[in-house]
């Protein structure tokens, strides 16, 4: 049983997502998108809750701050005690667009049981100036390399969405 | 359990006869000059301080950190401590000239410890409170020489305060300020020993220093203070503690570490803990790094049956460098809470913190990390890396990183893993005739070994061993 | 003296992987064991070094005697110092910990007294043989290497360790013809001079040209379906595996 949730934090708030699992066999795939472009705090927390043996996770955020906005992300797995043979991995990464944002980034995890996999990667950083300088050596304006750069980003996340009509809204905005 | 080895069974009157004479011990007839009642009050804060004849501003110095010891909570963040009750505590004050224990009182599993791990005879009485004066004096005395030879300073806290008053008075408690936390406080308070150092201009310092090569090394240490200025373009290692089990009589620890390290200047600061099973470690270790400086922080923890420390460093001056690299391993009723911080205040400042952690036995490990980088420290670059092994079912591990980036041209690298020990790992070592507990203990120490390698031989060596020891106990 | 294996029978998951399997090798003697993929191969070189996750079922025909010795039961490492070897098809890294660590362990565990020093002289010697850089000998085990390092490295610990029976499983795939010949070279000196018993498995011809098996056995679907001279693995080569389904 495979299923996929998606959670997208557009607006200066709070969303917090939970989640578990009901039976051995379960995979979930979490989607996580930040996309913060007004000054304001945007906090997006994420609990994938092992009460179970034999499930399966990964989560993946993307998450962008200009314009002042301050993001912080917490992302949580935690592996009770009998739950064995759960796999589970997070990575989150967020970029700073511009000199006035901020971010906290918080991965976390509880392990209890012993024969299980569980990882996590967290990374914050700007825009990285080899790949502006590879598309600007191509002729493409900074501004328009920076866009492509961050769309590029944010699809890595994006493109794995099933859901069509989230996945073209998404697609459609301009970042 | 194990499907390869037959089951270990745990002595268990062994175990039960060692705590029954530890508790032995704790009550034995240990004469202090000055026991304090249950309790601490300011007059015996003062009365201490008059005792040492130190200069008046310590005296107030330590008052005002008396003070704030009492007003404040514990703070938030720090796992659960309701087991110390801080009215119980026995908070010794003087430093003992000698104990009425032999060798012979000393538990039995403790002795057997020693000689596995080699530990030469006259330290094995001085870390189980024997003898309270290491008797190195031919040792200790020319060491002496040589590096009051380079103008190196090298003394216990006590003696630095009263020969080098100016330089004491000019960072004592500037970087961990009195207020800091309550645990660092009540050191403020009451510290006593520990270790004062200072490196001129320069100067490098090529013997590790450690802890135990000064003369009157105080009892087991309980609220050492230790101070180290590392002036511009200098070298020093200082070494503190040691694998072999440290037997204490005082159930609390509260030390403070001060470290400057000025511009250009390097300083490594290794700590091999390994303090007996009732003992709670409640350390504060900080250290300031200016411009071009590099801290290192090596911290391994093994002993104690709760350690909360989290080697800091503040990286104040341009290209500034920190490093923690931790060890914990948690067995049996213990809880290693350690971790690092990383504060970035100035530009091109980098960071690396490596914790590498061992649970089994039911036992707990829990990394807690801060990484922050201020506004205005452009070009800072920070790296992480936990990783945990979880040996058995009943044990734990946790990994809670706090990662705040206040300055977008930066970048920040996170990642931990927490997995056990590989079965096919176990296999393919097996298969080559180790039996299975020795290429589990294979397999921890390599995964150990990128840290190890920065520990002085001598004590790697002995740490490696401490943990095939450990692992023993662990299969079954 | 010889390595008899009999009856053996595994199922994976509830099936069958393994349904009674039964060969022998003699010292000294050099045995193809080949077969289509999935035919049970590298499962029977598994279950012969005792690897937890293959279940031998206990019938009373199933044995495993290594010149006489009853290992059925033992653990991976009383195998070894029985004196059995397997050179695994995809060897693991263990980071952290070099060769000489782990063949010192290796050694000292079977209270052989040899002082680090004579090994790494040994070590360094054997890597010369198998033309193997000595930059590989320091990093942790296996770490990086290639696929033919790795299974280089593998014969290396076998000439060291010097078992009086060797599993090689698959220790031609990722070899370049250099490579090939020298580990060929390492097993057939084994062989002849050290009078080493040794199962190799494989399922192509290539390697069988330079390290000459007296015997060959073909397995299909869990079973050794065929046993025969050396001109056994040539016919193979020209009709493939589907006249042995």
């Amino acid at each position: 049983m495979k299923y996929q949730r998606v959670v997208v934090l557009d607006k200066p708030g709070k969303k917090d997502l939970v989640v578990d699992f009901g039976r051995e066999g379960e995979e979930v795939e979490v989607l996580g998108l930040v996309i913060a472009d007004q000054p304001g705090d945007y906090y997006l927390k994420i609990l994938v809750d092992h009460k179970i043996g034999k499930t399966f996770g990964r989560v993946m955020v993307r998450g962008i701050a200009k314009n002042g906005a301050k993001i912080q992300v917490e992302g949580m797995i935690k592996i009770v005690k009998d739950a064995n043979g759960v796999d589970d991995f997070l990575e989150m990464r967020l970029l700073l667009l511009d000199a006035k944002s901020q971010a906290v980034a918080e991965p976390k995890l509880e392990i209890e049981a012993n024969e299980v996999k569980a990882s996590h990667a967290a990374t914050v950083g700007k825009i990285d100036d080899e790949e502006l300088f590879y598309l600007q050596s191509r002729g493409i304006k900074q501004g328009e390399a920076e866009k492509l750069i961050v769309t590029g980003f944010l699809n890595q996340v994006i493109d794995k969405i099933e859901d069509p009509i989230v996945k073209s809204k998404l697609k459609a905005v301009e970042y | 359990m194990s499907r390869f080895a037959k089951i270990v069974k745990l002595d268990q009157k062994a175990v039960k006869t060692l705590s029954e004479s530890y508790q032995l011990g704790h009550h034995d007839e240990i004469t202090y000059e000055y026991k304090s009642e249950r309790g601490l009050t300011a007059k015996m804060v003062a009365d201490l301080s008059s005792r040492k004849n130190e200069p008046e501003w310590m005296k107030e110095l330590r008052l005002r950190a008396f003070g704030l010891y009492e007003m404040m909570p514990m703070p938030g963040w720090v796992p659960d401590m309701s087991g110390i009750n801080w009215n119980e505590i026995y908070y010794y004050l003087a430093p003992t000239k000698g104990t009425s224990k032999t060798w012979e009182e000393v538990p039995d599993a403790i002795k057997k410890t020693f000689d596995k791990i080699g530990v030469p005879q006259a330290e094995r009485e001085m870390l189980s409170g024997v003898k309270a004066q290491y008797d190195s004096e031919v040792i200790y005395g020319s060491l002496r020489k040589s590096l009051s030879a380079k103008g190196v300073v090298f003394l216990g806290m006590d003696d630095g305060l009263a020969k080098y008053p100016e330089l004491v008075k000019e960072y004592f408690s500037r970087i961990v300020p009195l207020g800091d936390n309550k645990l660092a406080a009540l050191n403020s308070a009451v510290w006593s020993g520990g270790s004062f150092i200072y490196v001129p201009k320069n100067v490098e310092v090529e013997l590790p220093l450690q802890a135990y090569f000064r003369i009157n090394a105080e009892n087991a240490g309980q609220f050492e203070r230790t101070l180290i200025i590392a002036d511009e373009g200098s070298k020093v290692h200082y070494v503190e503690g040691c694998s072999a089990p440290a037997y204490s009589s005082g159930s609390l620890h509260a030390a403070v570490v001060e470290i400057i390290v000025k511009k250009g200047a390097r300083v490594q600061y290794t700590t091999i803990q390994n303090w007996y099973k009732n003992v709670y470690n409640l350390v504060t270790k900080r250290a300031w790094v200016e411009e071009e400086g590099q801290m290192r922080w090596i911290d391994g923890n093994l002993g104690s049956r709760l350690t909360v420390k989290y080697p800091a460093c503040i990286l104040a001056g341009r290209k500034a460098r920190g490093e923690t690299l931790s060890i914990a391993m948690a067995g049996s009723g213990q809880h290693q809470d350690a971790g690092a911080k990383m504060i970035h205040l100035a530009p091109e400042t980098t960071s690396q913190i490596i914790s590498k952690s061992i649970s089994k036995n039911g036992g707990r490990a829990t990394y807690r990390g801060l990484v922050k980088i201020n506004k205005g420290a452009r070009g800072a670059r920070s790296k992480v890396v936990c990783d945990a092994l979880i040996l058995d079912p009943r044990s734990r591990s946790d990994t809670y990183p706090t990662n705040i980036i206040l300055e977008n041209e930066v970048s920040l690298e996170h990642e931990a893993t927490v997995s056990k020990v590989g079965e096919d790992q176990l296999f393919y070592l097996m298969s080559r005739g180790l039996p299975e507990h020795e290429a589990e203990a294979m397999i921890v120490n390599g995964f150990l070994e990128p840290i190890m390698k920065q520990i002085p031989l001598e004590y790697a060596v002995e740490m490696n061993r401490l943990v095939e020891l450990e692992m023993e106990g662990s299969v079954g | 003296m010889a390595l008899e294996v009999k009856g053996i029978k595994v199922k994976i998951e509830g099936k069958e992987v393994l349904r009674g399997v039964s060969l022998e090798v003699k010292a000294g003697e050099v045995v193809a064991l080949m077969g289509k993929n999935g035919s049970g191969k590298s499962t029977l070189a598994y279950c012969l070094m005792g690897h937890p996750k293959y279940i031998v079922s206990k019938d009373r025909g199933t044995a495993i005697r290594l010149d006489g010795l009853d290992i059925t039961q033992k653990t991976p490492d009383e195998r070894a110092k029985a004196g059995l070897f397997l050179a695994l098809q995809y060897p693991v890294s263990i980071p952290g910990v070099s060769v000489r660590e782990a063949l010192l362990a290796s050694l000292r565990s079977r209270g052989e007294k040899i002082s680090a020093l004579e090994l790494k002289k040994r070590i360094e010697m054997e890597a010369e043989e198998l033309s193997m850089s000595e930059e590989l000998l320091k990093r942790s085990l296996n770490e990086g290497f290639s696929g033919g390092e790795k299974k280089k490295m593998e014969i290396l610990q076998m000439r060291i360790l010097a078992p009086k029976y060797a599993i090689l499983d698959e220790t031609d795939s990722g070899l370049d013809i250099d490579a090939l010949k020298i580990v060929a070279e390492g097993a057939s000196y084994m062989a002849s001079k050290k009078k080493t018993g040794i199962l190799v498995i494989t399922h192509y011809q290539r390697l069988l040209s330079y390290l000459k098996p007296d015997r060959v056995l073909i397995m299909n679907l869990g079973k050794i379906a065929k046993e025969g001279g050396v001109e056994l693995a040539t016919e193979l080569e020209r009709t493939g595996y589907k006249q042995y389904e």
